[in-house]
């Protein structure tokens, strides 16, 4: 009953989500740039990865969003929960880049900075400190192959699709307003911005007709046309209802985008973060005290067109009492191999993981986990895995089947 | 359309086109021409560019079917700047599109006599059209 109970919330939510997405005026809303955005994933957040929601320690190489929440788990332990627990990430450069050229994202300290971000999470449980929060910091240095501002190939034929196609309708524009309207100067302008329904209608239904008549109007239309026969477009693609668009032309772009996203989603890449965790018994801050502190690193390689392998550690310093010549300080400190395989919107994985913690009396453990994560709608990620964890050092080793589901959404959308 | 007095007497005029905000912007550039006795346009071939290479987006503001016109001529000539901007990704943080035109012999030392600056985002489907008109006029 339960687990029907989750599906149900998913669903719902997604639904919800799909709702709220569309614009009853503009169908091409399903073709907008949200589906090729260069998310290899949504990001795990330091925070929620501090708070220990996941069997699995690894942090997952993605891009930082802008703005994007985790909400975990609604799957946990063989029974589906409602979730208490939530994480948000926010980019703060991402935002301040609105002012930023080209050039200034390109030097290297800037590019770091766009691809941080800080998060924070909260959760609770069932330990005597109920109430924990985290606050973490994230970066990922990404190959210079895996970032679509940096490979010269793509970026080269995009801005050539741009200008080709912007210079062949200013031209057209300018023939149409100077010689079959016979305006000059400021006035052309004028009547070329306030009449734009009409040269989409010139566009549609006349222009073969005038090129006919007039050789600056043959020229202009001639080159247009060479256009549209090296890109299998049509003059109907930019002239839909006596309204001018770019939206085929945005399409045939936002394909290349994805083309690159799709043989890039497994690049090398290189993921840091760091979290900080405090606790309390009860909801006041004024009573927390420090919990631990957490740091990652993984590293990706593309191993195989569609496969990515994932090396990573995660070292953790948890709160120890009484610290003296005979009680250490604790120590936890994770190592993962990760095998992923798939695509840019559905990959399965293999995970095995070593755990050792100095001081438990279990500190051994060794988690063999598979799982899934894909793409539900425009932009919630679905990630789940399950698998046993087998606690070494006993005589008689511990196993333990563990798994999740978690959901996550990135908030970046816009629906204008 | 901007109004942007000059002075015919201070040197050559130039325009600068800056774009911020991390997109894909192309841009073209055209100078119309303000009476019937000259060709509509005065910029052959158009001069376009994009925001990769950002050093190279300024121009002298000149009629390139008679490159010793002289500034005297260049009343009520508008300087029409057409840009495109696409979407990266969904980070659709905003942009700011700039048409200054200024005024000195050269280039690195020009004044700025005056912008305009056009600010947006793009949301669906990605790709937009934007535009800034300059009208030159004489002291």
């Amino acid at each position: 009953m339960n687990r029907i109970t989750s599906f149900i919330i998913i669903i719902a939510v997604c639904y919800l989500n799909r709702l709220s997405g569309q614009n009853p005026t503009n169908d091409n809303n399903k073709d907008s740039t949200e589906h090729f955005l260069l998310d290899f994933a949504v990001p795990d957040l330091p925070t929620f990865k501090a708070l220990g929601t996941d069997p699995s320690d690894i942090l997952r190489p993605s891009d930082i969003q802008k703005f994007a929440a985790q909400i975990s788990p609604f799957f946990s332990g063989g029974s589906a929960i409602i979730p208490q627990n939530f994480a948000l990430e926010y980019a703060p450069w991402k935002m301040a880049s609105k002012k930023w050229t080209l050039e200034k994202y390109n030097k290297p300290i800037n590019t770091f900075l766009y691809n941080s971000g800080f998060s924070i999470g909260t959760l609770r449980d069932t330990s005597t400190f109920n109430s924990k929060l985290s606050l973490g910091y994230r970066f990922t240095i990404v190959s210079k192959d895996g970032d679509i501002l940096k490979s010269a190939r793509t970026k080269e034929k995009i801005y050539e699709k741009m200008s080709d196609y912007q210079t062949a309708l200013v031209n057209l524009k300018t023939v149409w307003v100077t010689r079959i309207k016979n305006k000059r100067g400021a006035e052309a302008i004028e009547y070329r911005e306030s009449h734009k329904n009409e040269f989409a209608k010139f566009l549609a239904d006349d222009i073969e007709k005038e090129s006919k008549k007039d050789s600056a109007i043959n020229v202009a239309y001639n080159a247009f046309t060479a256009l549209l026969k090296r890109d299998k477009l049509k003059k109907s693609d930019f002239s839909k209802d006596s309204v001018l668009t770019l939206d085929s032309l945005n399409t045939r772009i936002d394909n290349m985008i994805r083309k690159f996203k799709a043989e890039k989603w497994n690049t090398a890449r290189t993921d840091f973060a760091l979290a900080f965790v405090g606790e309390s018994s009860d909801t006041l801050i004024s009573n927390s005290q420090f919990s631990s502190l957490n740091i990652w690193i993984t590293q990706s390689f593309a191993v195989h067109k569609g496969g990515q392998l994932l090396l990573g550690s995660k070292c953790k310093l948890p709160r120890t009492e009484n610290i003296n010549d005979s009680v250490p300080r604790r120590v936890d400190f994770t190592a993962n191999l990760r095998y992923f395989v798939g695509s840019s919107d559905v990959r399965g994985f293999l995970e095995t993981q070593y755990k050792y913690k100095n001081i438990e009396k279990l500190g051994q453990s060794l988690l063999i986990n598979i799982g899934a994560e894909f793409r539900l709608g425009d932009v919630f990620w679905i990630i789940a895995s399950a698998g046993i964890n087998n606690y070494l050092g006993e005589t008689k080793p511990i196993n333990k089947l563990v798994s999740s589901i978690n959901i996550r959404y990135a908030f970046n959308k816009s629906n204008k | 359309m901007k109004k942007v007095t000059f002075d015919p007497a201070k040197g050559r005029l130039w325009i600068n086109i800056e774009m911020q905000g991390i997109y894909f912007i192309t841009y073209a550039y055209q100078m119309w021409s303000a009476t019937a006795a000259e060709p509509p346009v005065l910029t052959n071939p158009l001069r376009k560019g994009n925001n990769d290479s950002p050093h190279d987006d300024h121009f002298e503001v000149m009629n390139d079917f008679n490159t010793t016109d002289p500034l005297a001529n260049f009343d009520k000539r508008c300087l029409d700047t057409n840009f495109w901007v696409k979407k990266i990704e969904a980070n659709d943080n905003g942009y700011t599109l700039k048409l200054n035109l200024l005024q000195g012999n050269n280039f690195e030392s020009a004044t700025l006599l005056d912008n305009i600056v056009v600010t947006g985002t793009l949301g669906t489907p990605g790709l937009k059209e934007e535009g800034a008109v300059i009208q030159l006029i004489k002291k």
